[in-house]
Order: C-alpha cells, then structure tokens, then sequence
C-alpha cells in the first residue's frame, strides 16, 4: 500500500491527489510559520479533504482530462532539490532584470543564483522561504487568501496547504520601479515528478508602478507540477504590469490561479504567454474593487504535439467607470488541443463600462482542436462591449499574396503564423524580453 | 516572345470565365487590357500570377519560353512574374520592408546571388521609396494595414520597383488614384518598362494611355479579347464605348 493510499484512508480524502496534497502539507516544516500562516494552511487542508478533484462533468473543465496532474505520484519539492549552475541561468536572465531576479529550482528559492540590488530602497522583494527564515509575515497577512471565493478550488487549496516558497513583492505606496522585475522558476525531472506550490504575492501600494516578468522553464525537459497560485493586490492609482512566460517542459504539466484585485484608479495590464507544458492550465481572475479601474488581460498560446492547454479568464465590473481589454491569440498545430474561456461581468450598478474582448485562434493542422467561449453577461444598461470569437487557418489571400512576390510555401507560412502571434507581444515594454520572445515564435513558427 | 497565351480557357469551379484568350506580347512592349466589369481581366491577371482559385482547362501560356502553368506561384515571381494587385492584400503583423525584404532576397537567392543584409537593403529601398513619392514611415507599418487606396497602389508600384521584373501585369493600378498619385505610378511604370521587360496593364480609363504609352490595346469581353489595336482604339473607346466597338469584329 503506497503512503497515498495511506493517508487517503487515514484522512478520507476523496481522492488520492488531495489525500498526497494533504499529506505533503502535514509534512512541511513549521518552523518559523507565523500563526496566520499556519492556521491558512491548515483550513486548506481541511478544504482539500471534502473537496474531489474536477471531472468533465464541471462546467469548468469539460474539455480537459486532468489524468496526468491528478493521477501522478509526485516527490515532495522540498526532496527534489538539484543542482543547477549559473550557466544555465544565465541564459535565461533578462538583461534590464539584472539587479532584480529571483530563481527558483524545482519551486525553491535559490539566493546564491538571485540578486535584488537594483531595487530602490523601501521595496521589498523577498521569498516565502526568506519570510520563515527571517520574519516579517505578518505585514502579509492582508494579501495572502483575499481572493476566497476561490475556496472551492482543489489546485488553489493544494497551493494553500504546501506553498512555503515562491515571491513575495510589496511596493510602498508613490515608488515607481523602472527595474523590471524576475521572478524565475526553472524544472528539472532529474530528483523524480516533483510537485510544487509557488506562491507569488505582489503588492502594489497606492500611486506605485511596477512590471513583474515571471516566467517558468526548464533546462532537461523533465517531467513535474507546477501547481502557482499568484495574489495580486493593486491599490489605488497604481499601475501593475505582469509577464507571464510558460514554457515548462512539454513533459511537465502547469496549473496556475491568477489572482488581482484591483482598487480605484488603478492600472493593470497582463500578458499571459503559454508555449510549455503537457497540460497547462491558466486562470487570471481580476475583480474590480473600485472606480475608474482599467484591466488587460491579453494571452498567447502556441502549442503543438500533443500539448493541451486551458485558459479561462473573467473581469468582474461590480462598480462603474471602469475598462476591461482582452486580445486572446492561440495557434494549435498537430494534435494540440487548446480551450479558452473568458468571462466578462457588468453588474447592474456598473455604469459606463467599456469593455473589449477578442479571441483569435489558428488552426494549423487538421487533427487541431479548439474549444473557445467568450462570455460576455451585462446587467447594467449604459455600456460599450465588444467581444467575440474566431477559429480559421491561415488566410489564402494573404498566402497568395506573398507567394506572388517570390516568397516559398514555407516561409509564406511561418511569417503568417509569425506576424498572427507576435501582436500580443508589442504591448511587452521590456525590449530584450520581446525581442527573445520574437524569436522564440519565428523559430516555432518554422518549425 | 516574353509572353505567348494560346487559346486560353479557365474556369473557377464549374464556371468558365476565360473562353479562349491569345495574347502575344515581345520584351520592351506596352500593352493595355481594357473591357468592362466583370468580363474576365482580373481573371486573366491572377491566372498569369497563378492564383490557386482558377484551373486552366485548356490553351496554353507561354513565358520565357517555359510552360508558366506548370510553375507555382512563387516560382513565376522568382522567374520575373509580377502582378500588381487590383485589391492589395493587408498582412497585419508583418512590417512592409520586412515583407519586401525576404521577398527581394529568395529572388536573389533563385538567381544565385547575395542576400542583403536589413542595412544594405535598408539603402536600395530608401532609393526606391522616392520613386513612388511615399513616406518612409509606412516601411515600418503592417503591409496594407491601414492604408488609403492611392497608398496601397504605391505601394504595388514599390514592390514592382524592388523586384524588377520581366513582366509585370498591373490590374488597375490607376483607378481611383488622384493627378499626383496617378503620375508617381506612371512614373514608376516607365522607370521599369525597357527593352528587356514589359507591361502588361489592365484599366478601365484612358487616362493613364497619356502617361504611360501602350504599343497595344486591347479589348476584353465575356472571356475574351474581341479587338485589338493602337492608343487610337483607346480613345474610340471613350467616345463610343464597349458594347459598339465589340460589335464590329476584329483588329481595328
Ligand atoms: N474565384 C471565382 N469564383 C467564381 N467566379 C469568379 C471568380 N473570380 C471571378 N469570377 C467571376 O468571373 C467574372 C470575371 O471576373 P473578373 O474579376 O475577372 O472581372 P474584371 O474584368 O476584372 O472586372 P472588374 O472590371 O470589375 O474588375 C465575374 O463574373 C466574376 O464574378
Ligand atoms: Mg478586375
């Protein structure tokens, strides 16, 4: 009998992935855990023991089999340490990044590999692992568990039982940080399928200004879980902007929850590019908590093999006077299959809303799959809002129309390709990162 | 002969739309394709272009010598092909000399010469670009993306500048162009046309035979050319229109 089994009967978790949830976060460290912390990852382990894992009968996902994350017998992060060298970091820096990046092996903060001295004095960007190790928790209370409504959630829970690591950024109130900041996280299969909980809390204080690059890869193509749970808070008048970068092994899966809460005024403009993993999943959820709040959420995914990938979304407009832009790309090759939901929400009391939402998707093979529903529910009466969908292969007009200026098949393809994914990436003010993530897309794109 | 089309029948689909062209045109000539809306001109262009929509189901076209049927598309243009668009193709997402670049480098690569780097070819398109009278700028932005109708007509005549071809076919480059748009195409018409290549223009509109001189013209109806002549039949054509001049048979 395996120690999953085990605790499954032990705790009568309903299923073997919360019961290894459940007995992973049992078997963390405590030391140095202040009392709010504890008691949060206890409650989510209490969570973890009623709540069964999602089949295709949720409305949430239906059209993804969790097979591989939920049937996985996974090593505990914290026994999956391997060595990496600065070499194969270094590659991976960010040039502008430099004095600002954090990085995580197999989801543990490595301080020898990272280095926080651009940072303007006052901001605080340090680790789970630090916090236990040094203090200081209990400033963070406020921000960690805000988005409750997420109770329910197996992957959040399983994050909120085990995370002991992952970035913790909390910007003071009118500092604006030029320096781009790096959170980077990089898997390796080499100690076994580990799985690990990062947890990335960014806290942008009134009139403050801030771009977090955070991005997940690998160097041995190794298989692991990544299960992220990211809480962003933006307070009033502040702008936050967000990178996300997936590109895990295409053997490891990857869930994330992102999370923003938005206060008056405020700014937040995110890009979620997911290029990696076997099965990922990727959620952002903003809820408006103010006036006058403008919200991005814009995506890329380009995946291709047998890759899966999930993208659900919403924005929540509760108060008026707000904005919401979507601009969702996805370009599916071979058997990929590729899902995307994304909700808008006008409540009755949100007046004057303005809100644009946009799904492109790509086929490039036959035997490509995509699932897509935008969603758009008003309730109020005095609003602007756009949105829809669209699912089509590469335009023969436009194909001709290179082909007639002595461009092979081939290459008319990949630049359609090409040119069809790189417009969400104008928006990444970070030159060396867009420029890096060009050439990513022109090397697949050839493929 | 640069170009010999023989009895050409094409259909899209189960339409026939070309029933039976012949058109002959030697290096160093100008020839102006004219017929009403809907006869079969456009047609004729992308069939010489080799657009995937039409089959050729019987005739024979002949460039260079070569059977152009059987080449693809983008072999014609390597081989000296070239059809200005009657409606340019917008290409959001790929910058106008980024497009012209890799375009004018497979060409040389066909031809076994170098390729330009972006700074050498940077140098041969600002050269270019004052031909047609266009902004730098739009060298930045999306192919097409945005463009008026006069702009995307240069922009035609630019590509045609870049890639110098033997033949180039423009289906009406000229309509809706205003006085100083129509001479910046003319002009870059008559800095191509020399004793090596030749034009082929289809128009709907006298005015551009004052700009550019056509050694032929041609008349196109329901899938055919029914005259042919000098710039005179052109003129007759204003005055007395399509449907008396194809009534009386033969070349004029
Ligand atoms: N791909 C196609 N499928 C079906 N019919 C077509 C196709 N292309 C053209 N046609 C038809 O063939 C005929 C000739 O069209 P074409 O565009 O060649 O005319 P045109 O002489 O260029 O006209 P205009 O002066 O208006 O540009 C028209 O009746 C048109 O509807
Ligand atoms: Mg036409």
């Amino acid at each position: 009998m395996s120690t999953a089994e085990g605790t499954r009967k032990e705790t009568m978790a309903r299923h073997r992935f919360t019961a290894q949830a459940i007995e992973h976060g049992k078997a963390r460290s405590v030391e140095g855990l202040a009392p709010w912390w504890a008691d949060f990852r206890r409650s989510a382990q209490q969570r973890l023991v009623s709540l069964d894992v999602p089949g295709p009968k949720d409305e949430e996902w239906r059209f993804i089999k969790l097979g591989p994350i939920v049937d996985a017998e996974y090593v505990m992060d914290s026994q999956a340490a391997v060595e990496i060298d600065e070499a194969v970091i270094e590659k991976r820096r960010i040039p502008e990044a430099r004095g600002a990046t954090l990085v995580f092996s197999n989801g543990r903060f490595q301080p020898e590999l990272s280095n926080t001295q651009s940072l303007p004095e006052g901001v605080r960007l340090t680790t789970w692992s630090q916090v236990a190790a040094e203090g200081g928790a209990d400033e963070l209370e406020e921000y960690v568990g805000i988005a409750d409504y997420w109770e329910d959630d197996v992957f959040y829970n399983a994050n909120g039982a085990n995370f002991d690591d992952g970035a913790v950024l909390v910007v003071p109130r009118n500092q604006v940080v030029e320096t781009p900041i790096h959170l980077l996280y990089v898997g390796s299969g080499e100690a076994g399928e580990y799985a690990a909980h990062p947890r990335n809390v960014i806290v942008a204080g009134e009139s403050s200004e801030c771009t977090v690059i955070e991005e997940y890869a690998t160097f041995d193509g190794g298989t692991y879980f990544h299960n992220v749970v990211d809480e962003v808070s933006v307070g009033a008048n502040a702008t936050v902007r967000h990178v996300k970068v997936q590109r895990d092994s295409t053997n490891a899966r990857h869930m994330a929850r992102n999370l923003v809460t938005l206060s008056q005024d405020s700014v937040y403009e995110a890009t979620a590019v997911n290029l990696g993993a076997e099965l990922s999943r990727n959620d952002s959820y903003a809820r408006f908590d103010g006036t006058n709040v403008e919200c991005t959420l814009d995506g890329l995914v380009y995946i291709d093999g047998r890759q899966v990938h999930d993208t659900h979304t919403a924005m929540d407009h509760a108060l008026p006077d707000s904005k919401s832009y979507q601009l969702q790309k996805t370009i599916v090759d071979d058997r990929a299959h590729s899902v995307f939901n994304g909700k808008i929400f006008v409540r009755q009391d949100a007046q004057r809303i303005d809100s644009n939402q946009l799904n492109q998707n790509l086929l490039l093979s036959r035997r490509a799959q995509v699932d897509t529903k935008p969603q758009l529910e008003i309730f109020a009466d005095d609003v602007v809002c756009s949105h829809g969908a669209t699912v089509g292969q590469l335009q023969d007009d436009q194909l001709f129309y290179l082909l007639s200026r002595g461009m092979e098949e081939e290459n008319a393809r990949s630049l359609l390709t090409y040119a069809f994914a790189a417009e969400i990436l104008e928006d990444i003010q970070v030159d060396s990162l867009r420029q890096r993530l060009e050439s990513m897309l022109m090397r697949q794109a050839r493929k | 002969m640069l170009l010999e089309v023989k009895d050409l029948h094409v259909s899209a689909g189960e339409t026939p739309i070309l029933k039976g062209v012949n058109l002959e045109v030697k290096a160093g000539e100008v020839h102006a394709i004219m017929g009403p809306n809907g006869s079969g001109k456009s047609t004729f262009a992308k069939v010489l272009a080799g657009h995937p929509a039409y089959e050729v189901t019987s005739g024979t076209i002949s460039y260079d010598g070569e059977d152009l049927v059987e080449l693809e598309p983008d072999e014609r243009s390597r081989e000296g092909v070239f059809l200005a668009f009657q409606y340019p193709v917008e290409i959001p997402g790929v910058s106008n000399s980024q497009f012209m670049r890799q375009a004018y480098n497979e060409r040389r690569k066909a031809q076994g010469k170098e390729e330009l780097d972006p700074l050498q070819f940077d140098d041969l398109i600002r050269e270019k670009v004052k031909l047609v009278d266009m902004d730098p700028e739009f060298l930045n932005r999306s192919v097409n993306v945005d463009f008026s109708g006069g702009e995307k007509k240069r922009n035609e005549i630019l590509q045609m500048a870049v890639l110098e071809p033997k033949l180039a076919i423009l289906d009406e480059t000229d309509s809706g162009l205003d006085i100083d748009a129509l001479r910046v195409v003319s002009n870059g018409i008559n800095t191509l046309a020399g004793d090596d290549n030749a034009v082929v223009m289809v128009t709907h509109y006298q005015r551009i035979l004052d700009y550019v001189q056509p050694d032929y013209v041609h008349i196109m109806t329901d899938g055919k050319i029914v005259r042919s002549g000098d710039k005179q039949l052109a003129i007759d054509l204003e005055e007395q229109g399509y449907e008396k001049l194809a009534a009386q048979q033969g070349v004029a």
